[in-house]
């Protein structure tokens, strides 16, 4: 402490003493104020004369912008059996072009101390790249160069193909993920995109050449097919310029026709379970769920209230059973994952091994009760204030608006979503959120995979009869029944 | 200088006027690309602060930025996983968790209730964290609820072992040891940090085991390990609140006095032991481990260096940096590009204060290759990077470093953000002003500087490898 700091202490201790200080603790919790207005934010949105789509959330004050470049060449384009071609083109944009080289170009980037990295998600693959404004033109072209015109060096072809299969098995390590990937495939089958990690499969990969990543990035990465969006201290002005600059001279290419949007959820499948061996696993990794809506059907708002309740945080209803008075896990969460056209519900934990059938047993009674329609307009309103409280925060960060914002353009859903989000969050009430819970968490309408070591779990399990019991290997695949 | 509030009156720069201003500056406007470095000679942000301190001994940080209508609470104790009695590693971390079950008017489960309800998201917004030198406790809540936020963690301050049951402990030492298996269990290499602590540190050295503890000693915890805790370091001399966001300082100030005013002084935290350690360590250190579900071997090779609170602690980042950080660095290069073939590779350091610090090189192999060459690989190739080191490659790296801290000076609460910072520059180095000065440090770091420390500390000596080895016979037992 420097001797400066240590005199002004002694001037404060001095006036402090001045305000009363009370005899004990205040027995309640001071009353919240009223909340300060809060302007959610509004893109802009303007085109390229060649199709390339721009997206500018305009917001200071730090110094800190953050881009993103969504091409429609996500995995839902690719057939089932090139699986994890969209994901490997995607990476192979890091090694830059015939005349910046990937060594070059990450030694440029670092240079411009600017963070970027590219990424397929089902709909959309490209990259993102996060930097100070000064450098955003430098950055930004040199991205741009990267994701128009690709090198794919053979070597590098290669190199990171081997990276996608190391990466592929080494998901297999954690049970949740495992749990997950199970989940989606028993949900949507491995013919639809929606059954299949974007990493792809072991098969899909290892059949990948150069020329199937040349031909995908010709027949998928086009101006038309591209959104560009930029959110930090720029204005829609220079966003302009800036697009111009990058992507302007990029030529329009034939895109081919896009493929219809994957099937919608279905009503709920028979309960089913999916047991994955462990052997020796101290915890069991549990994954229900179930598909469900997307964030632009009117059921939306009441379910993100509904999975709240049940398991968001850790005073829901599953922390506080399984975590706080159980203690059978570290942590419990219930997640909504809306997609394009269609959603993933999905409960997660990994608990200890000898609490595995409790634990379910546990889970169930508390979907059973949500979908009985229990939920009270008091846990409403405590799931609501949250959910509009901490939406101002969940946004600060400008990667984390950006995600945002590319959620939208990934979802399909209209640039202004989030402009009502909050108000339409506080208009949800119970008997709605007690109607999605009916439709969407009825423990029978789920499917439970259930990851752990089944010499020890797999007849208690079978003994609770929550659905059909049927033992799959951890890529995917059902067991050969003995 | 000028200030409204006698006693605030440690402003972090003599010019700035009025405490009603924002309380957050910038650099010169940024449009327009300029030569130099990317974000001006002030980093491209100035957080400024107010601080004073109340009676009872704890120092209180104001910071306002009236941007988002947010406001965060953080409160760092002196007291981190270094502190743990023989036979008791992983306390420090438990009783983190017991600050979250209730206190004399919290019940057991309100703390999250109140404070989700309020709107901050479990997790992300509150949170406690458990590190070597301290522990931390934070919350962003909407502003409106600052009184709640300060009241909740006075009333933990003050009154926690009222309510403290044996239930209560034996429920978090569940969930403790759960977060552990989780560690340990879904990473295939998860015991690596405390297998190189345990080599790096000698025995009895307070860095010599991990935050997390180990089964045998969390099993052994008691009420009476938890009381004489909370009464040794839970005191509000051995504490600083940080406060960040949309607020005012007036209000805030009697808010503090009230909540935190009433909370007795503490009787002195016990002294630490000497923390100061030579390099090399040496002697060279080999260990194989076996590793289970995934076929990919991993290498660790950690080295001593000095830490954060020495004059060279900044150039023991920056060599980790230089030599290892991302897809440019040499490591890279030579390792993964390179004929190694090897999947990642990298080196960091853990950013220890006192004493000595580690740096960490690693490398994955690909499924099924060869553990043992992969080591030879890395254990040769790190000495050979030092001819690496360039100028060029080292204002890459600066810039990068200065970007990481900017980018997370953009929150307001833990993990980086600003209230946070704001409190390690006090803890760790008595001056909360840290935050505006950090860069400093790292841009006195010279070339000559790297090379020279690359052949005092990267020596076959002052190393430490684990060969995680699918090949190797895996042993029983719990770890």
């Amino acid at each position: 402490m420097s001797a400066w700091s240590g005199v002004s202490a002694a001037v404060c201790a001095a006036v402090l003493a001045a305000v009363p200080p009370l005899a004990a603790q205040d027995p309640v919790p001071p009353p919240a104020g009223p909340m300060r207005p809060f302007q959610a934010p509004r893109p802009a949105t303007f085109t390229l004369a060649n199709g390339v789509r721009v997206v500018v959330v305009e917001r200071g004050p730090i110094p800190i912008v953050s881009v993103a470049v969504l091409v429609e060449a996500g995995t839902t384009y690719e057939p089932a059996r090139q699986a994890g071609l969209a994901t490997l083109a995607a990476t192979l944009l890091r090694e830059g072009t015939v005349q910046v080289p990937g060594p070059e170009l990450a030694r440029s980037l670092g240079e411009l101390g600017s963070e970027w990295a590219t990424f397929a998600g089902l709909t959309h693959a490209g990259v993102t790249l996060s930097t100070v404004p000064s450098r955003l033109p430098d950055a930004l072209k040199l991205v741009a160069a990267a994701l128009r015109s690709p090198a794919f060096p053979a070597d590098a072809v290669e190199r990171r193909r081997g990276e996608a299969l190391a990466g592929l098995e080494q998901r297999t390590g954690d049970a949740r993920v495992v749990g997950f990937d199970l989940l989606t495939r028993s949900l949507f089958g491995a013919g639809d995109p929606n059954g299949r990690p974007l990493a792809g499969t072991r098969p899909g990969v290892q059949a990948l050449t150069r020329d199937d990543v040349v031909r995908w990035h010709r027949e998928h990465y086009a101006p038309a097919r591209t959104t560009l969006v930029v959110v930090g201290p720029v204005a829609p002005g220079r966003a302009r310029a800036l697009a111009e600059a990058a992507f302007g001279s990029w030529r329009a290419q034939p895109a081919p026709p896009r493929p219809a949007a994957p099937p919608r959820a279905g009503p709920g499948a028979a309960p089913r379970v999916i047991l994955v061996d462990r052997p020796g696993a101290t915890q069991t990794g549990i994954v229900v769920g179930r598909a469900t809506v997307p964030a632009t059907d009117p059921l939306y708002f009441p379910l993100l209230v509904a999975n709240r309740v049940l398991g968001v945080g850790t005073s829901s209803r599953l922390s506080r059973n399984l975590r706080e008075r159980r203690g059978f896990t570290y942590g419990v969460q219930s997640y909504v994952e809306p997609r394009r056209g269609v959603g993933v519900l999905s409960i997660e934990g990994l608990v200890r091994a000898d609490a595995t059938d409790s634990a379910l047993v546990e889970i169930s009674k508390e979907l059973r009760r949500l979908a009985g329609g229990d939920v009270t307009a008091d846990e409403v309103g405590g799931a609501v204030s949250g959910l509009v409280g901490s939406f101002p925060t969940s946004i600060a960060t400008v990667q984390a608006l950006r995600t945002r914002v590319t959620n939208l353009v990934q979802w399909e859903a209209p640039l202004d979503f989030y402009a009502g989000y909050r108000e339409r969050l506080a208009a949800v009430t119970a008997p709605r959120v007690n109607a999605a819970a009916a439709r969407l968490f009825d423990p029978g309408g789920m499917t439970w995979v259930v990851v752990g070591d089944l010499r020890t779990i797999e007849a208690p399990i079978r003994a609770l009869n929550l659905g059909t019991v049927e033992v799959w290997h951890a890529e995917g695949v059902p067991r050969a029944t003995p | 200088m000028r200030s409204p509030h006698c006693g605030l009156n440690r402003w972090s720069r003599p010019a700035t006027a009025a405490a009603a201003a924002t309380l957050l500056s910038f650099a010169p406007a940024t449009a327009g690309a300029q030569p130099g470095p990317p974000m001006g000679g002030a980093d491209g942000l100035h957080v400024e602060f107010m601080e004073d301190s109340l009676p009872n001994g704890l120092r209180v940080l104001y910071h306002v930025d009236r941007s988002t209508p947010a406001v965060a609470v953080n409160v760092w104790y002196r007291v981190g996983a270094r502190d743990e009695e023989p036979g008791r590693t992983g306390f420090a971390h438990l009783f983190e968790h017991v600050m979250f079950k209730g206190s004399r008017n919290v019940a057991d489960g309100e703390h999250w209730g109140l404070l989700e309800r309020a709107g901050a998201r479990g997790g992300a917004d509150v949170n406690g964290t458990t590190g070597h030198e301290r522990t931390n406790y934070f919350q962003t809540v909407p502003s409106n609820q600052l009184g709640l936020a300060l009241w909740l963690e006075a009333d933990r301050m003050g009154t926690l072992l009222e309510t403290l049951t044996q239930e209560k402990l034996d429920n978090q030492r569940e969930v403790v040891k759960n977060e552990r298996r989780q560690g340990t269990e879904s990473d295939p290499y998860g015991t690596w940090y405390e297998l190189m602590l345990a080599r790096v540190f000698p025995e009895g050295h307070p860095y010599h085991h991990s935050t997390i503890g180990s089964m045998d000693d969390l099993s052994a915890a008691s009420l009476d390990d938890v009381r004489r805790f909370f009464r040794s370091y839970y005191t509000p001399d051995n504490a600083v609140l940080a406060i960040a966001g949309d607020f005012d300082v007036a209000e805030a100030r009697r808010l503090v006095a009230r909540y935190f005013g009433p909370i007795p002084r503490g009787g002195g935290r016990p002294a630490l032991p000497p923390m100061s350690l030579p390099i090399p360590i040496g002697r060279a250190q080999r260990m194989t481990v076996p590793v289970t579900r995934t076929r990919a071997p991993a290498v660790f090779a950690g080295f001593r260096v000095p830490a954060q609170a020495d004059p060279l602690g900044p150039a023991a980042v920056l060599l980790s940096m230089v030599l290892g950080e991302g897809e440019a660095s040499p490591l890279y290069d030579r390792l993964v590009r390179g004929g190694e073939r090897a999947v990642s590779a990298s080196a960091w350091n853990i950013w220890m204060v006192d004493g000595a610090d580690l740096a960490t090189f690693s490398a994955t192999g690909a499924p099924g290759a060869n553990a043992d060459s992969l080591a030879r690989a890395l254990e040769e190739v790190i000495p050979t990077l030092a001819a690496a080191i360039t100028q060029q490659r080292l204002d890459a790296v600066r810039a990068g470093l200065r970007f990481q801290f900017l980018n997370g000076l953009q929150s307001l609460g833990g993990f980086g953000g600003r209230s946070d910072r704001l409190a390690e520059g006090y803890v760790y180095h008595g001056n909360a002003n840290w935050v505006n000065e950090r860069m400093r440090g790292f841009d006195a770091v010279t070339v000559e500087q790297l090379r020279r420390a690359a052949g005092e500390w990267l020596v076959p000596e002052n190393r430490v490898t684990l060969v995680f080895d699918p090949a190797a016979p895996a042993a029983g037992g719990e770890r």
